[in-house]
C-alpha cells in the first residue's frame, strides 16, 4: 500500500501525494504518458529511490522507515521485473532464477552457482516450468529472445517468493504476442497463485485485457483508479491528450 | 498539417527555406586562438627545458661516433650463442609481468565495490578508494621499484611488487569505471530480491563485467611485460638487466640478439593478448 508519494528531481515535482492500494491476487495495471511518474511511483514503492514524504507498507511494514538489513529483509516481499530485460546474460536462465532466493540464502551457499542449496534449485526448476522455460534452463541468458528472458525474468521473481510482484513497462520491448504471453503469465500469478501484481504499462489494450483494475496518473499525480470494465475509452484518452496538445 | 518536407506545387522546383541565422563564431575563434598559443608556448618551454638540439640530434645518429656509423657495425652480426640466455631472461621477464598482473586483479577486485560510484556502499569510501588509486598510478614503477630494491634488495620479486602496487592503481580506475558503465538492472533486480552487498557483487557485478575486466587484463599485460623490461634495467632481472650489463660493457652484438629476443616476445604476447580479447568480443 502506497500513500501521499511525494517526489522531486530538482525543480520537477514527479509525484504528488500519490497513493494507491494492491490486493493479494490482483492484478492492477497504471496507466500515464511518459514522464508521468509511474516509473518513478514504482521506484519509490520498494525504495529503490527514497520519497520525500509519504509511506509504502509491504508486508505489514513501512519501508520508508527502514534502512540497512532490515530494508534489505523486508524488501525480499515485492519482486521487481524491469523494462530492460535485468538478466545477468553470461549466466544460464535456471542461474538467473535462482538468484530470485539470493535473499533467504546463506552466504556461504551462495558464493558461486554450484554452492546454491537444492531446494533452491528445485523451486527455480518449478518457476521455469510455471512460465514454459523449462526446456532452455541451461541456455545462457544472452541467447534468449525478448519475450523468453523477460518470462526467465518473471520465473526469477516466482523463485523469489515475494508476495507482490511490480513490473515496470515489462512489455514495452517486446512483439505484440510476446507481450500478451507475458501479460497473461502476471494475470496468472495474481489470479492462481494469489500475488499482488502491479505493472506499469504504454499499452492501454492490454491494461484493458488483463488488469482487475487500472490506475490513471497524469503529471504526477492519479486521475483515476477503479476496475477495469468500468474505465471508459475517454478517460484513457485524457490520460495522454497533453502530448498530442504538444 | 505542415511538414519539415512539405511538397512544392506540381510542376514547380521546391524553395529552400531561410535559415536561422548562424551562432557568432567570434567567442569559438578566440578560445581556439587561445588554445593555439598555449600549446606553442608549452613546446617552446619544453624544448628549452630538455636542452633539444638539431646539431646534436644529427650527430647523434649520423656523426662519426653515432647510432649509425659507430654502435651499428659494432651491433652486426647478432651473437647467436646469446639467444637461449635471451630467451631465459625474457622467460623471467614474462613471469614478473604474469604475476604482477594476477597480485593486481586480486587487489583491483578487492576494492572494486568500494571504487565504482554505482555500488559503493557510501560517498566517503568510493571517494577514499580513488584517492588510493590515483596516488598509486601517480607514483611511477620505476620509482616503487626503486623504493622495493632498498627493502628486498635486487630481485625480480621486487619488480613484481613494483607492478603490483602501480597496477593496483591503474586497474582499480580501469575496472571500477567499467562496472559503473555497465547496465545496473540485473543489480537492482538481485538488490530488491533481498541479496546482500557481496551477493549482488558475485551474482550480478562480477558476472557483468566479467569480459571486460578480462580484457582489459590481457591489455595489461602486454604494458606490464614492456614495464617489466623497464625495470629489469634497475635491478629487476629479467632480459632488461642482461641488455643494461652488456650495454656497460659495450658488448652491442649480445644486445642486439637480445633486443631481437625481446621483439620476438613483444610480438607473441601482444598477439596472443590481442587475438583473446577478439574472442572475447
Amino acid at each position: 500500500m502506497i500513500d501521499g508519494i511525494h517526489k522531486r528531481f530538482g525543480a520537477n515535482q514527479v509525484l504528488k501525494g500519490v497513493g494507491l492500494k494492491l490486493d493479494r491476487g490482483e492484478l492492477l495495471a497504471v496507466l500515464g504518458a511518459n514522464g508521468c511518474g509511474k516509473s518513478t511511483l514504482l521506484r519509490c514503492a520498494i525504495r529503490l529511490l527514497d520519497p520525500d514524504a509519504g509511506s509504502s507498507r509491504l508486508g505489514g511494514r513501512d519501508l520508508a522507515l527502514l534502512k540497512g538489513k532490515e530494508l534489505r529483509l523486508a524488501r525480499r516481499e515485492a519482486a521487481v521485473v524491469f523494462q530492460q530485460i535485468a538478466l545477468v546474460k553470461r549466466r544460464s536462465a535456471l542461474d538467473n532464477v535462482c538468484c530470485g532466493a539470493l535473499g533467504r540464502i546463506p552466504l556461504r551457499r551462495s558464493l558461486t552457482p554450484a554452492a546454491f542449496p537444492h531446494e533452491v534449485v528445485q523451486r527455480a526448476t518449478i518457476a521455469l516450468q510455471r512460465v514454459g522455460m523449462l526446456d532452455r534452463a541451461w541456455q545462457p541468458a544472452q541467447t534468449l529472445s525478448g519475450g523468453q528472458a523477460q518470462r526467465v525474468a518473471i520465473a526469477r521473481a516466482y523463485c523469489q517468493q515475494a508476495s507482490v510482484i511490480l513490473a515496470d513497462e515489462p512489455v514495452s520491448a517486446l512483439d505484440p504476442r510476446a507481450a500478451e504471453e507475458v501479460m497473461t503469465l502476471l494475470g496468472d500469478l495474481a489470479h492462481n497463485d494469489g500475488l499482488g501484481v502491479l505493472t506499469v504499462l504504454h499499452q492501454p489494450d492490454l491494461a484493458l485485457r488483463h488488469a482487475d483494475r487500472i490506475v490513471g496518473m497524469r503529471v504526477g499525480e492519479v486521475v483515476f483508479d477503479k476496475p477495469s470494465p468500468e474505465v471508459t475509452p475517454q478517460e484513457v484518452d485524457a490520460l495522454y491528450q497533453h502530448l498530442r496538445e504538444t | 498539417m505542415e511538414t519539415p518536407f512539405a511538397a512544392a506545387a506540381p510542376g514547380q522546383a521546391p524553395v529552400a527555406p531561410a535559415l536561422p541565422a548562424k551562432p557568432s563564431a567570434g567567442r569559438r575563434r578566440l578560445v581556439n586562438l587561445g588554445l593555439g598559443l598555449l600549446i606553442a608556448g608549452l613546446l617552446v618551454y619544453s624544448w628549452i627545458d630538455t636542452n633539444a638540439s638539431v646539431s646534436e640530434f644529427v650527430n647523434g645518429f649520423f656523426g662519426s661516433k653515432g647510432l649509425l656509423r659507430n654502435v651499428l657495425p659494432e651491433s652486426l652480426p647478432p651473437e647467436v650463442s646469446q639467444f637461449w640466455d635471451g630467451f631465459r631472461a625474457a622467460a623471467t621477464t614474462l613471469a614478473i609481468a604474469i604475476l604482477s598482473i594476477a597480485f593486481g586483479i586480486v587487489g583491483s577486485l578487492a576494492m572494486l565495490p568500494l571504487a565504482a560510484r554505482n555500488i559503493t556502499p557510501s560517498r566517503p569510501l568510493y571517494e577514499l578508494a580513488r584517492l588510493i588509486q590515483a596516488i598509486l598510478r601517480a607514483i611511477p614503477e620505476l620509482i616503487m621499484l626503486l623504493l622495493f630494491n632498498v627493502v628486498l634488495g635486487f630481485s625480480p620479486f621486487a619488480a613484481v611488487l613494483a607492478l603490483t602496487v602501480h597496477g593496483i592503481g591503474v586497474k582499480g580506475k580501469l575496472f571500477a569505471e567499467a562496472v559503473e558503465e555497465m547496465d545496473t538492472s540485473a543489480v537492482d533486480a538481485l538488490r530488491v530480491a533481498g541479496a546482500s552487498r557481496l551477493q549482488v557483487f558475485l551474482h550480478a557485478v562480477l558476472p557483468g563485467v566479467r569480459n571486460t575486466l578480462t580484457a582489459l587484463t590481457l591489455y595489461r599485460l602486454d604494458a606490464n611485460f614492456r614495464s617489466a623490461v623497464t625495470l629489469g634495467a634497475v635491478g629487476g632481472g629479467g632480459i632488461g638487466f642482461l641488455i643494461d650489463n652488456q650495454l656497460s660493457v659495450f658488448q652491442f652484438k649480445a644486445v642486439t640478439t637480445y633486443m631481437i629476443v625481446l621483439v620476438i616476445v613483444v610480438l607473441a604476447v601482444e598477439r596472443i593478448s590481442t587475438e583473446l580479447r577478439t574472442r572475447l568480443g
